[in-house]
This record gives structure tokens, sequence and C-alpha cells, in this order.
């Protein structure tokens, strides 16, 4: 790959017009590059988007749900929560108390947090 | 027996310390104590401080190095021993005609010379960029996609440092180098000064490292100083789903059209988007686990003492150390400046849809603690604000950003 031929002609030492037309072109790249892929994503994303969602009511409704101890909504909250998660076919079979205290949100925030403390 | 004993001391270690070496020690130690006492990139810096005693101890057998006449320190270079071999009759002449074949029969080098080729040949930084990717989250950056403008932008610093450095009398290749500290991305920073300026390649890591770690503190008043009340307050709209398949199209995507336009940060991007592939694509779960752990774990160890074997008190104790320092926040902060002021832009531009500024910082690619500094700006204005999502969009395009800045670096200057 041959560099640009005023590109290939910086000094060791360039002079200030010559480092802010080096600056403007290195920016200028950097907002092509991620600009294009702004564009296409945005494209790809208009397409992706106006495919119909699919219906959390496909997630079958559960069968074995104590009558009484857990209102429709929260029903339906859990299986679409349930569809999202999981995807495809599924079947719940029961919604029940957890046997210990869980927090997801504070887990989900644990695990966000520490993902990229490696870098 | 005194004489002996003499006679011994001469052999041992202490005859060969200089009060340079001293200094370089105490060095260490504020790098330890910084990564310890302090929590500052702990997983880089300790290595890197390790790696930084073992080349200012009079070792033997652990690393060649010596400085050439031009300046440059060079470490893990080889002595090979061989025999030279007579050209069969017959065969056609060589191309080069000072080419020789010789039967290599001793490779002289030891443990950190090896270790340190996986930098010296650019093995590392890409490797580790697998297991970034393997690690690394598009989803709010593909949910919003126009946040890439925002670590378009947060690549200010780089190209301004560029001009700073130039000022101070470095050389075009060194100002590159130390201009991608802004990009807050130590792999990148380590890539494109092992091929423009190795010999600053120790101070730039500990530079962009110690930084990426001091971003809560860097940040945050240059938002303020950027920012209204009133514009640290807004609320943005909550990201939409974004489905598997258009997490695998964007890792193609971006590979694709970044290579297309610097193919000298291919090495990089396409270790990041592959790393981002297995990760999405569902049914490579033991690679995906493996990269991000093992494999970056043991990278991460590696680059950080190859780094550190770099910083002997001959090359770092020199004043383009605290040169390299100094504009390390000048990199920074511009960088974090560039993205804010890009977000007031695109808000004038586009006054329906508005973004909080404060995301416009987390541009620089300091993954996930710049956008937690821009989390924790906006619930000072806002408790119940939640900025976090949003702004790992310019988070992660940071990542790229600083891949495609390496990459026109290293096409325009790097040959």
């Amino acid at each position: 790959m041959t560099p640009l031929p005023h590109l290939l002609a910086l000094a060791e030492y360039p002079g200030f017009a010559e480092s802010i037309a080096y600056q403007a072109t290195g920016l200028v790249v950097v907002f092509l590059a991620l600009g294009s892929i702004w564009a296409a994503m945005e494209l790809i994303g208009r397409c992706f988007s106006r495919r119909p969602a699919p219906a959390a009511a496909l997630a079958l409704a559960p069968q074995a749900v104590p009558n009484g101890t857990i209102d429709p909504a929260t029903v339906a909250l859990i299986a679409a929560a349930v569809h999202a998660t999981v995807g495809g076919p599924h079947r719940i079979h029961a919604i029940t108390a957890a046997a210990h205290p869980v927090d997801w949100a504070r887990e989900g925030r644990r695990s966000h947090f520490a993902s990229h403390q490696i870098r | 027996m005194l004489a002996s004993l003499f006679d011994f001391f001469t052999t041992t270690g202490f005859a060969l310390v200089t009060w340079k070496m001293v200094v370089m020690w105490g060095v260490v130690g504020v790098l330890l104590w910084l990564a310890i006492a302090r929590g500052f990139e702990p997983l880089l810096l300790v290595p890197i401080a390790f790696g930084a005693l073992v080349a200012n101890l009079p070792t033997r057998g652990v690393i060649t190095a010596r400085m050439d006449e031009n300046g440059v320190y060079q470490t893990a270079s080889f002595v090979l021993e061989g025999e030279r071999l007579p050209d069969h009759a017959g065969t056609p002449a060589s191309p080069a005609a000072d080419r020789e074949r010789v039967r290599v029969e001793r490779v002289e080098g030891g443990l950190f010379d090896f270790i340190s080729q996986g930098v010296k040949l650019e093995l590392f930084p890409p490797l580790i960029f697998l297991g970034v990717g393997a690690l690394t989250d598009f989803g709010p950056l593909i949910a919003m996609p126009r946040t890439l403008l925002l670590g378009a932008a947060a690549q200010l610093g780089l190209f301004i440092t560029f001009m700073g450095a130039g000022l101070l009398g470095f050389t075009a290749k060194q100002s590159a180098s130390i201009g991608i500290i802004g990009g807050a991305d130590g792999p990148t920073a380590i890539f494109l000064s092992n091929k423009l300026a190795p010999e600053l390649m120790g101070a730039i890591a500990v530079a962009a490292y110690s930084y990426m770690a001091l971003v809560p503190l860097i940040q945050p008043p240059i938002m303020r100083l950027l920012t209204t009340e009133k514009e640290r307050k807004i609320r943005m709209k909550s990201l939409r789903k974004v489905s598997k398949a258009e997490k695998l199209i964007f890792a193609l995507v971006v590979m694709v059209i970044c290579i297309l336009l610097v193919p000298d940060a291919s090495a990089l991007i396409a270790m990041l988007m592959l790393g981002n592939f297995l990760r999405e694509c569902g049914v490579t779960e033991r690679l995906v686990k493996s990269a991000q752990n093992e494999i970056i774990n043991v990278l991460t160890l590696f680059l950080g003492v190859s780094v550190g074997i770099t910083m002997a008190a001959e090359s770092f104790l020199a004043p383009a150390t605290l040169k390299i320092i100094a504009l390390g926040v000048v990199a920074f902060a511009f960088s974090t400046a560039g993205g804010v002021l890009v977000a007031k832009l695109m808000n004038v531009l586009s006054p329906h849809n508005p973004i909080n500024p404060l995301i416009g910082s987390a541009g620089v690619s300091a993954v996930p603690m710049a956008a937690r500094v821009s989390h924790n700006e906006g619930q000072k204005a806002d408790p119940h604000n939640y900025l976090l999502m949003h702004a790992m969009g310019p988070n992660v395009a940071g990542v790229i950003g600083t891949a495609v800045a390496a990459g026109y670096f290293l096409s325009t200057l790097g040959r």
C-alpha cells in the first residue's frame, strides 16, 4: 500500500503549516472511517427496526402458576423477559419465588463494571 | 582469602550498580505504589514495574541490551552463531547478492529476549485486542450509531499533541507515538510506538496506563468547564434492543470499512472484531472464554513485563520522559474536550434528539472507566439520570477510533 504522495513528503521535523495540514487530514480520516460505519449501521438498523418484533405473547403462558399468588401483568412481564432472554420456542412450566434472595441488578452492574478492567 | 573475597566481589552485581539504576528503583517503587496502594491499572503497572526492576538490575542471561550510537536503546536482540554454508553448485544465483546460507547452531538470548519478541514482532497488542473484542458489548453503539462521531472527535487530542510534541523537539514519528497516549488505549499505544519510536515505548506505555487510571481526576473539570448545568441534566432516550444479527453484521462492517480505509490498522481491527464476532455468534463459547480470560491474561502479563524491560535507566532517565508525561495530560485533555464539544455541536444540528454532552468525554477509549466518569458526572447534576449505557457507545467507538488513528500514523509515517 503506497501512502498519499503529499504525506510522503512529511518532514522529520514538520513545520507549523505542514503539521496543521497533517493533523487535519488525520482527523478527517478518523471521521471518515467512523462516519462510514455510522452510515452503514444506520441503514442496517433501519432494516432491522422495520421487521416486526417477535411478539412476546408467543411465549406460552405458564401452566403451573398458583392461582391468586401472582397477577397476570407480572406473568406477562416474566414471560416477555424469558422470551427476550432465551429466544426461540420455549415453555414456562412454573414461576416460583427464589429460594434465596437475589439481586440481579447488582449482579448485572458488577459484571458490567468488572468486564473491562483487564485493560 | 581477603583477596579472593575481593575478586569474588568483582563478579557480583554490586560492582555494576549505577546511581541511575538506584533512581529507577525509586521509579519502580512509585509504580508499584500506584498499582497496589492506589489501584491504578494494577494488571499492567505491576508487570511493567517488575520488568523495569529487572531492566535496572545487573542481570545475566536474562536479556541482552545495548545503546546504539543514534541513542536508540535496543533490547532483546539475538546473537546467532552458525556455520556459513557454501552454495549448491548449479543453483541459480540468489536475487540478493549478499545473501548467505547459515546453519544456526546456537541462539544467545535470555528469557526476556524471547518474551519481548511478542512486542517487537507486534504479536501481543493485536492478540490482546482479540480479548478486548471478546469482552466488549457494542450493543449501545449499534443502538445509537451516531455516537461513533464522539469516538472520532475524542481523537482530537492525538493530533493536537502531535503538534505539541513537534514543538518540544520530537520527530514526527515520535510525536505520533506520544500523541496516541490521548487515545487512552494501552495496546494501541504500544503497537504504534514499537513501530515508530521504540526508544520511547517504555515512557509512552507508563504515561498511557497511568493517565488511563487518572481519567476520573483529569476529565471531570474539563467536562464541567465545557458544559452548562442544563446540558448536564439532559436525559437521553432509552436505547433500543439490538439483535444478534445486527451485532454480527456490525463486526464485519467495522472490519471491512476500517481495513479498506487504513490497512495498517488491520492487525488491531481484525483481531478486535474477531474477538467480538466470536462473542456474539454464540456458538464458540469455549473460544470466547479463552479469549476473555486465559489469552488476554497471559498476554497482558507478558506485554507488561516486555514494556517494563525497555525502561532501563539509560533510556528512561531523560528529559524526553518528562516531556512525554506532560504531553500525555495535554492529549487526554484535548481528547476529552473534543468529545464534549462535538456532542454539543450535534445538539445544535439535531435539537430534537439531544445528547448529553457528558457522554462525549467517554470517546477516549478507557473502557469502561471513561463511561463511568460520564455517568457519575451526570448523576451529580441529576441523580436520576442514568448515562452509563449511553456513554458506553462513544466509549467503545473510541477503541475503533484510536485504532484507525494509529493506522493513519502508520500508513503515513511507518515506512
